[in-house]
């Protein structure tokens, strides 16, 4: 009897001091992430004023507004798009890179640390480095263009082009951080499986295509699942470089989402895009888990 | 014809410390060689050179009577069986042990014929569709054995290929090792730091410390006929016991009590710094033989034979190996007795100035020695 008395009161207590450890954590989720979340699913089901307030239950009303809307669609593709060019174009970009900066060669230390360097860049200082570079008239492409007898382009101002400059910028934005994941994930490969590979004789794609990329496919992994998690919340470089626009064309969905609540004042509709955005985001994630899983081999 | 011959073998990584020093040695043909010496002793290192994976700094190497000393690793015609394995985790067994096949300009059956016939020499096949994860750690040692073998190179490398492997499976294992050795009849070149392996497994061995050949012999002749003080102790377990001692009146001098005669063969003049005496020379004393009392500080006692520990001054113990079971208490004085051609004289660099010849009793003695019926 006494013993179970005593074990009770240890798993109260054991209780207690986890739930303690797990506080500050609990406190930081719980405002900045559960909160907005609910809160935002929340009045995704309602008309709001213009300061946010829910003012009368519509349901789905919202998301059936949307599913109409043209402006929503485009909305969409120029998110898929955005996606698209950016991160398979930036993986490959940043492996090659890796697989560069992983032969042991002298003054490696100096290319790393340039392949990486982009890590250190915010979005708002880099974005504004390429709207400079974009700029039709004083911007470095368009010189090079003119210098090769190509003609220039309005690199932002062309509905055709306006996205696919903004991936470029992503991509180089991005370069640095699955630059960093992709070397170390590649020094993680036992030297020994090369070794092997060197005393059999097998050529170099075979040893990239049978040994690097088999052993690189959980770091490869986990840099996709973050690149396109990455790409679908891309915010800060369109607002900098396009605004949106021209015509809509890099009015990717987050950015819809800003301009809905914060110039338009209609957060119902925002947060109704939010949500979409979300079970989308989501929907992606584990269609990746469940193809990955028989694609990665963890050691 | 030698399979392999080192010529003045140097390495160094920073073009002044020598990691590997002067290296000559001939390897022949069909015959198991291994390089023992304690970790750091350059003996991977070695390996390796011969292997391609390292850079030789100075000197030759020769393999099949063909300079090869810049020669990339596949065109040296060896495999390769690496301490942790090298196995390919995304791979299947079967995948693991045809890697690379495919340079050798084999057709996918004859591939396979391959990789079946040294999966069933080393009881792999019915595993060959798992991947290495899914394994026993002997199991997956045995997966880079076969990789090895599919190649039929006639040299095989070996680093410490048994040290993953738990106390009786590597027993196990080197006797099925030599054996496969033998079968095939490949030249194996064999990385440990195990003096037992060493001693059971090698035709000839070479014993290295600071990069540098101590011995190169086989395995009986360097156990008695070790070259110099570090032989004597590395090799052999236990340990041969070494001490410090002056030579008086034709005696060795040990300690106040532990005084051994000089055999009569030995040139009294010459300076002697040091004496050795392996455990098992060590016996228990009759009457006649008595030579000093050791107090017992310690006894293991191990079924077929039994240690014990004996203090010979303050800071120094030895140990004497005796056959079968003794029931000696500790701190019980113990008269003992050692032959005196059993010894081992080192001069103060621990190189070795005297010791008697010894030979292990050879088959035709022991039928000798047995009434003719006895034989059938």
């Amino acid at each position: 009897m006494k013993r179970k008395i005593n074990k009770k009161r240890i798993t109260r207590s054991s209780f207690g001091a986890g739930m303690l450890y797990l506080l500050p954590s609990i406190l930081l989720f719980g405002i900045f992430l559960f909160y907005p979340m609910f809160k935002t699913l929340y009045l995704s089901l309602f008309w709001t004023d213009t300061q946010g307030n829910p003012v009368q239950y519509v349901g789905l009303e919202n998301f059936m507004y949307l599913f109409e809307s043209p402006s929503f669609m485009t909305s969409i593709k120029a998110t898929l798009l955005f996606v698209l060019y950016t991160v398979p174009v930036g993986i490959v970009l940043a492996l090659i890179l890796a697989l560069l900066a992983n032969e042991n060669v002298k003054g490696i230390g100096f290319f790393r640390t340039m392949f990486s360097s982009t890590i250190g860049m915010s979005v708002a200082a880099s974005s504004v480095i390429w709207m400079l570079m974009y700029n039709p008239a004083i911007g470095i492409f368009n010189k090079i263009l003119s210098a090769i007898h190509l003609p220039e382009l309005q690199w932002l101002l062309d509905p055709d082009y306006a996205l696919i400059s903004v991936a470029i910028s992503t991509i180089w934005m991005n370069t640095g951080f699955s630059f960093l994941i992709l070397l170390g994930g590649l020094q993680n490969i036992d030297e020994r499986l090369y070794e092997n590979a060197r005393i059999a004789g097998v050529g170099t794609w075979y040893k990239l295509r049978n040994i690097t990329l088999p052993m690189l496919s959980p770091t490869l992994f986990f840099v996709v699942t973050v690149s396109i998690i990455g790409a679908f919340q891309s915010f800060g470089q369109i607002d900098i470089l396009t605004g949106g626009g021209p015509m809509e064309s890099t009015n990717v969905i987050v950015y819809a989402i800003y301009k809905d609540a914060f110039i338009n004042y209609d957060v119902g509709l925002a947060s109704a895009q939010a949500v979409l955005l979300f079970f989308c985001i989501l929907f992606v994630t584990i269609l990746q888990f469940k193809i990955g899983e028989r694609r990665v081999h963890y050691q | 014809m030698s399979a392999i011959h080192l010529v003045n073998i140097i390495k160094s990584y920073d073009g002044k410390t020598k990691v590997v020093e002067d290296i000559n040695v001939e390897i022949q043909e069909g015959e198991f060689f291994v390089l023992v010496g304690p970790s750091g002793c350059g003996k991977s290192t070695m390996l390796r050179m011969i292997a391609g994976l390292e850079d030789i700094t100075e000197g030759d190497l020769f393999i099949n009577g063909n300079k090869a000393t810049s020669l990339l690793p596949h065109e040296r015609n060896l495999s390769m069986v690496f301490q942790n394995y090298a196995l390919y985790p995304h791979m299947t067994v079967e995948k693991n042990i045809t890697f690379g096949l495919y340079k050798q300009k084999l057709s996918k059956s004859e591939q396979k014929k391959r990789c079946d016939e040294a999966a069933e020499m080393l009881g792999l096949t019915p595993y060959l569709q798992r991947k290495p994860k899914a394994l026993s750690g002997g199991q997956r040692q045995r997966v880079a054995l076969a990789r090895a073998i599919v190649t039929q190179s006639p040299i095989c490398l070996m680093d410490e290929p048994l040290s993953n492997l738990d106390a009786k499976l590597r027993t196990k294992m080197r006797s099925e090792l030599r054996q496969l050795q033998r079968l095939l009849g490949i030249t194996m070149v064999y990385v440990t730091h195990d003096q037992t392996e060493a001693m059971t497994m090698a035709d000839r061995m070479m014993i290295l410390n600071h990069g540098q050949i101590q011995q190169v012999g086989k395995p009986l002749e360097i156990y008695n006929q070790p070259n110099n003080e570090f032989v004597a102790t590395f090799i052999g377990a236990p340990p041969m016991n070494v001490a410090n001692m002056k030579v008086i009146d034709h005696t060795c001098v040990l300690s106040d009590h532990i005084t051994i005669p000089l055999p009569h063969d030995v040139d009294p003049t010459a300076s002697y710094a040091k004496i050795g005496v392996r455990a098992e020379d060590i016996t228990l004393a009759s009457e006649n033989d008595y030579l000093f009392t050791g107090e017992i500080v310690n006894v293991e006692i191990l079924g077929t034979e039994t240690l014990l520990t004996f203090a010979i001054d303050e800071k120094n113990q030895w140990l004497a190996k005796l056959n079968g079971q003794w029931d000696i208490q500790i701190g019980e004085k113990v008269p003992l007795s050692i032959e005196s051609h059993h010894i081992h004289l080192f001069d103060e660099h621990g190189q070795t100035m005297f010791q008697s010849k010894k030979k292990a009793v050879s088959s035709y003695q022991v039928k000798d020695a047995l009434p003719k019926e006895k034989l059938l």
